[in-house]
C-alpha cells in the first residue's frame, strides 16, 4: 500500500516538474513546427550543450530594439548639444517604490546615463550609476552593479570608452538577469521607457536642433516599431500593458512621418565589411516633429512621477 | 512529503541550470566577439536542436558601424545565418564564402529594419544534441 502510495506520488511529482520545467524555460515566441514541451527537460553540460529529448523542430523568434547609448550617439553625431536639465534628476530615485516604477524609471536613469556618458559629462555619468545601482538593489538584480563593477566605474572615471563599455555590460546584464528571473516584463519596462527618454532627450530644444537631427528623429518610427513588437512579445501585465497603451498618442505621432520604401544595395569595403545602401527613406514636416515631442514628453512626464 | 518538495526542487532547478548554461556559455565563448563594439542591450540565447530556426528583426541607425554575431556551441555543427531587408531581399549568407563565419560587419546609408535568419544544420544521427545558440549586435560610432 504504501508502495503504491509512493509510486503515485512519484508520477505526479514527475507531471508537475516537467510543467515546472516547461514554466520556466524561455517565454520567447517560437512559432512552427510542433513543439515538443519536454524541450527544456534535459540539461546542458558545463560547455553548453546536452543530448535532446525534443525531435521536433522549431523556429525561436528573438525580439530586440537598439539600446539608449545608440539613440545618444545618434544625438551627439547630430550636432546636438548636452542639456543636463533635460534629464530626470538622479536624487529622486528614492521616490519609486513599487516595482514598475522602479523599472520604469531604470529605464529612464539608463538613457540619461548613456547620454552623459557618450558626452562625456562623467561626473553626471556616475550620479545616474549610484541612482541605478540603487533602483536594482531595490528590483533585486544588484549583482548587475556589484561593488566591483562602481569600483572599476572610479577608476576610469575619465576614461570615456571605458564607461561606456561598462554602462553597455550593466544594461546587457540587468536584460539578462530580468528575463532570466522570469521578469520579462519588467524588462519591457525598462526596455520602453529608456527608448521614450532616448526620445525625449533627442527632441529638447528642438528651436537649436540640426535638421540633422530632426531627420533622425522621423527614422525613430521604426525603433518604436521595434520597441513596441518587443514589449508586446512578453507576458502583458496591468504595468506593461498601462505604458504600452499610454505610447499610443506617441505611435499616432510617428504614424505622420512619410515613409518612402527604396531598393537595398549591398557592397563591400576593403576591410571586409558591408556597406548596405538604399532602403527607406524618412521625412516629417515641423508639425509632425513637434507632435512627436509633444507626445513623447507627455508620456516621460509620466514616467518619473 | 519530503520526498516530493525534493523532487520538485530538483525539477526546478534543472530547469533553471539549463538557462545559466547558456548564459555562462555565452559569456564565456561569444562576448569577446564583440571587443570594440558597444554591445546591444537585449539577451537573445537560445537552446536549438538541429533543424531549429530562430529569427531576429531589428533597427539599424544611419551612420553607425555594427557587428552581428551569430555564436553557436559546435555540438550543433556549422549553424549558418542570413541577412535580409525589410522586403526580403537577401542582403548576406554567410554560406557564401564569407570571410568570417561566426561574426559579420556592416554599416547601412540609410536608417532601416533588417532580418536575421540563423539555421541550424540537420542531423541524421540517432542521438541528437542540443546546444546554446547566441545572437549578439554591437555597435560603434
Amino acid at each position: 500500500m504504501r508502495f503504491i502510495q509512493r509510486t503515485r506520488t512519484s508520477i505526479a511529482v514527475l507531471g508537475l516538474g516537467v510543467i515546472l520545467v516547461i514554466g520556466c524555460g524561455e517565454s520567447a515566441e517560437s512559432s512552427q513546427g510542433n513543439q515538443d514541451p519536454v524541450a527544456q527537460e534535459s540539461v546542458m553540460d558545463s560547455e553548453g550543450m546536452s543530448v535532446t529529448k525534443r525531435q521536433s523542430t522549431l523556429t525561436k523568434i528573438f525580439h530586440a530594439a537598439p539600446s539608449p547609448m545608440e539613440t545618444a550617439s545618434l544625438i551627439k553625431r547630430s550636432g546636438a548639444h548636452f542639456h543636463s536639465d533635460a534629464l530626470n534628476p538622479a536624487g529622486q530615485s528614492a521616490q519609486y517604490t513599487t516595482s514598475d516604477r522602479q523599472a520604469i524609471n531604470l529605464g529612464i536613469y539608463g538613457a540619461d546615463l548613456s547620454y552623459a556618458t557618450i558626452f562625456e559629462e562623467n561626473s553626471t555619468s556616475i550620479d545616474y550609476l549610484e541612482a541605478i545601482q540603487s533602483l536594482s538593489t531595490s528590483l533585486g538584480v544588484n549583482d548587475v552593479l556589484s561593488d566591483d563593477v562602481m569600483g572599476s566605474v572610479e577608476e576610469n572615471r575619465n576614461d570615456r570608452q571605458a564607461l561606456i563599455r561598462i554602462v553597455s555590460e550593466t544594461f546587457y546584464d540587468l536584460n539578462e538577469r530580468l528575463k532570466f528571473n522570469g521578469q520579462e516584463d519588467l524588462a519591457g519596462l525598462v526596455v520602453a521607457s529608456g527608448w521614450i527618454e532616448g526620445m525625449y532627450l533627442a527632441t529638447r530644444h528642438l528651436d537649436e536642433a540640426p535638421v540633422e537631427l530632426k531627420k533622425r528623429i522621423a527614422e525613430q518610427k521604426l525603433t518604436l516599431d521595434d520597441v513596441m513588437r518587443l514589449c508586446r512579445s512578453y507576458e502583458q501585465t496591468a504595468e506593461l500593458t498601462g505604458l504600452l497603451n499610454a505610447m499610443a498618442p506617441i505611435e499616432a505621432a510617428f504614424a505622420q512621418v512619410n515613409t518612402e520604401e527604396g531598393e537595398s544595395t549591398t557592397n563591400r569595403e576593403e576591410s571586409g565589411s558591408f556597406v548596405i545602401g538604399g532602403g527607406p527613406t524618412f521625412s516629417a514636416d515641423d508639425a509632425t516633429i513637434q507632435a512627436i515631442a509633444a507626445s513623447v514628453a507627455s508620456v516621460r512626464n509620466a514616467c518619473i512621477q | 512529503m519530503k520526498h516530493t518538495l525534493i523532487l520538485l526542487l530538483a525539477f526546478g532547478l534543472l530547469a533553471t541550470t539549463a538557462q545559466a548554461q547558456c548564459r555562462a556559455f555565452t559569456k564565456k565563448n561569444c562576448m569577446t566577439a564583440l571587443d570594440g563594439y558597444i554591445q546591444n542591450d537585449n539577451y537573445n540565447s537560445a537552446i536549438l536542436i538541429p533543424g531549429d530556426e530562430a529569427e531576429l528583426m531589428l533597427t539599424f541607425l544611419a551612420g553607425q558601424d555594427y557587428r552581428l554575431v551569430v555564436c553557436s556551441h559546435p555540438v550543433l555543427g556549422d549553424v549558418t545565418y542570413e541577412i535580409f531587408d525589410g522586403r526580403g531581399k537577401n542582403l548576406f549568407d554567410s554560406r557564401k564564402g564569407e570571410p568570417n563565419e561566426t561574426h559579420v560587419d556592416f554599416k547601412v546609408e540609410t536608417t532601416q529594419q533588417l532580418q536575421v535568419k540563423v539555421q541550424v544544420p540537420p542531423s541524421e544521427t540517432a542521438i541528437m544534441h542540443e546546444g546554446c545558440v547566441t545572437v549578439l549586435m554591437g555597435s560603434k560610432s
